[in-house]
């Protein structure tokens, strides 16, 4: 290995240090330097930013006052152009609006027309109506009338038959029941109580009826 | 002859069942006599009297040949004989039946012979049936006959 000798070295050593320090030196120089023209150019900054601040302010102003006269122009003109609008509509609404009205008296007019004319002719036919429904109404009313009476006589007729009917029955069983009683009660009094002599009377009796009837020839 | 004896037979008796039960009787009574025959039933009481009543001679024109025949004519006679059904509303013993055949013999002036039915709803009298034909000659009829009568007195009261 190589080896130098130690005055080298600490010639090495205090040439670097010297050098070190030239360069600390030299560094620290420039650094301030800088420093300074940094400064000086952050003040240029600050004062140009100052004029263009108040140039702004004084544009802002400017445009600001301009933009007021403008809007107000504006304004003034919308407003114009407004009016005028709201005139026309306004015209044109009273015109439509007459218009409608006009459309609505002439609707409602022949409406009334119409509905006279509509309430002439309902009336007219109504009349008629009701003259032919009390026409057949009329007819109706005889005809059922004629047959209510038809058949009330027919009905009155054959009850009256009837009941003659009934009549004549009833009295024909009561004349039978009357014959009928009259057997009953003869046969049961006279059945055994009646005189042979009398019954055999009227044997004899019945054997001259049939000779005399000439019943047995 | 056997025209005689039916006669003689029919003299006093009026009714059917009569004339058969007599023919019965005479018929057994001769059996016994000519050919010993002896019949279970004896004749009833009535026909044993009627039996004695008829006369000697009736009986000796019957003999062994001819008894026979004689009741086959006389039955075959019956037939044609006129009968009358008569109605009664009482049942009539032997002596009423006499005296009713008598009266229609009288009445006819002709050999009758009844046929004695019973009808109580006659209620007196007779009615009588002649070749089919009935006739009803009884108090009913009677009533009936007056029916108009007798109604015209009822409805007076119930006036």
């Amino acid at each position: 290995m190589f080896t130098l000798p130690i005055e080298t070295i600490v010639l090495i050593a205090l040439a670097i240090t010297g050098i070190a320090i030239l360069l600390y030196l030299r560094e620290y120089f420039f650094r301030k330097k800088n420093e300074e023209i940094q400064f000086k150019l952050s003040q240029q900054t600050r004062e140009k930013s100052m004029q263009l601040l108040t140039a702004a302010e004084a544009a802002e102003t400017q445009v600001l006052a301009e933009g007021k006269y403008a809007t107000h122009k504006l304004e003034e003109e919308f407003k114009t152009k407004l009016e005028e609008m709201l005139q026309m509509s306004g015209k044109s609404i009273q015109t439509s609006q007459n218009e409608l009205t006009s459309f609505m008296e002439d609707l409602k007019k022949r409406s009334v027309e119409f509905e006279d004319a509509s309430r002439k002719v309902s009336e007219q036919r109504i009349a008629a109506l009701l003259e032919k429904l009390e026409q057949k109404l009329s007819d109706f009313l005889i005809q059922t009338e004629q047959q209510t009476t038809s058949s009330i006589e027919l009905e009155l007729k054959s009850t009256r038959q009837l009941i003659e009917t009934y009549k004549t029955q009833q009295l024909k069983l009561i004349d039978e029941n009357i014959i009928a009683m009259m057997e009953q009660t003869l046969n049961t009094v006279l059945g055994k109580k009646l005189p042979l002599k009398d019954n055999m009377d009227l044997i004899y009796e019945a054997l001259d009826r049939a000779k005399t009837d000439k019943f047995i020839a | 002859m056997n025209e005689a004896i039916l006669n003689t037979i029919l003299e006093n008796t009026y009714t059917l069942s009569q004339l058969k039960r007599r023919l019965s009787a005479l018929k057994q009574l001769l059996l016994k006599e000519f050919f010993k025959s002896d019949s279970n039933q004896p004749a009833p009481a009535i026909d044993t009297e009627w039996l004695k009543s008829l006369p000697s001679e009736f009986l000796k024109q019957f003999n062994k040949d001819n008894v026979y025949k004689i009741f086959e004519d006389i039955e075959s006679q019956i037939i044609k004989l006129p009968i009358v059904t008569i109605y009664l509303t009482f049942e009539p013993d032997e002596a009423t039946l006499s005296q009713i055949g008598q009266r229609a013999k009288k009445t006819f002036n002709k050999l009758l012979i009844f046929d004695i039915k019973y009808d109580p709803r006659l209620i007196a009298g007779a009615a009588l049936v002649c070749k089919g034909v009935y006739r009803d000659y009884s108090l009913r009829s009677k009533i009936e006959e007056k029916r108009l009568i007798i109604l015209n007195n009822f409805k007076k009261f119930l006036k």
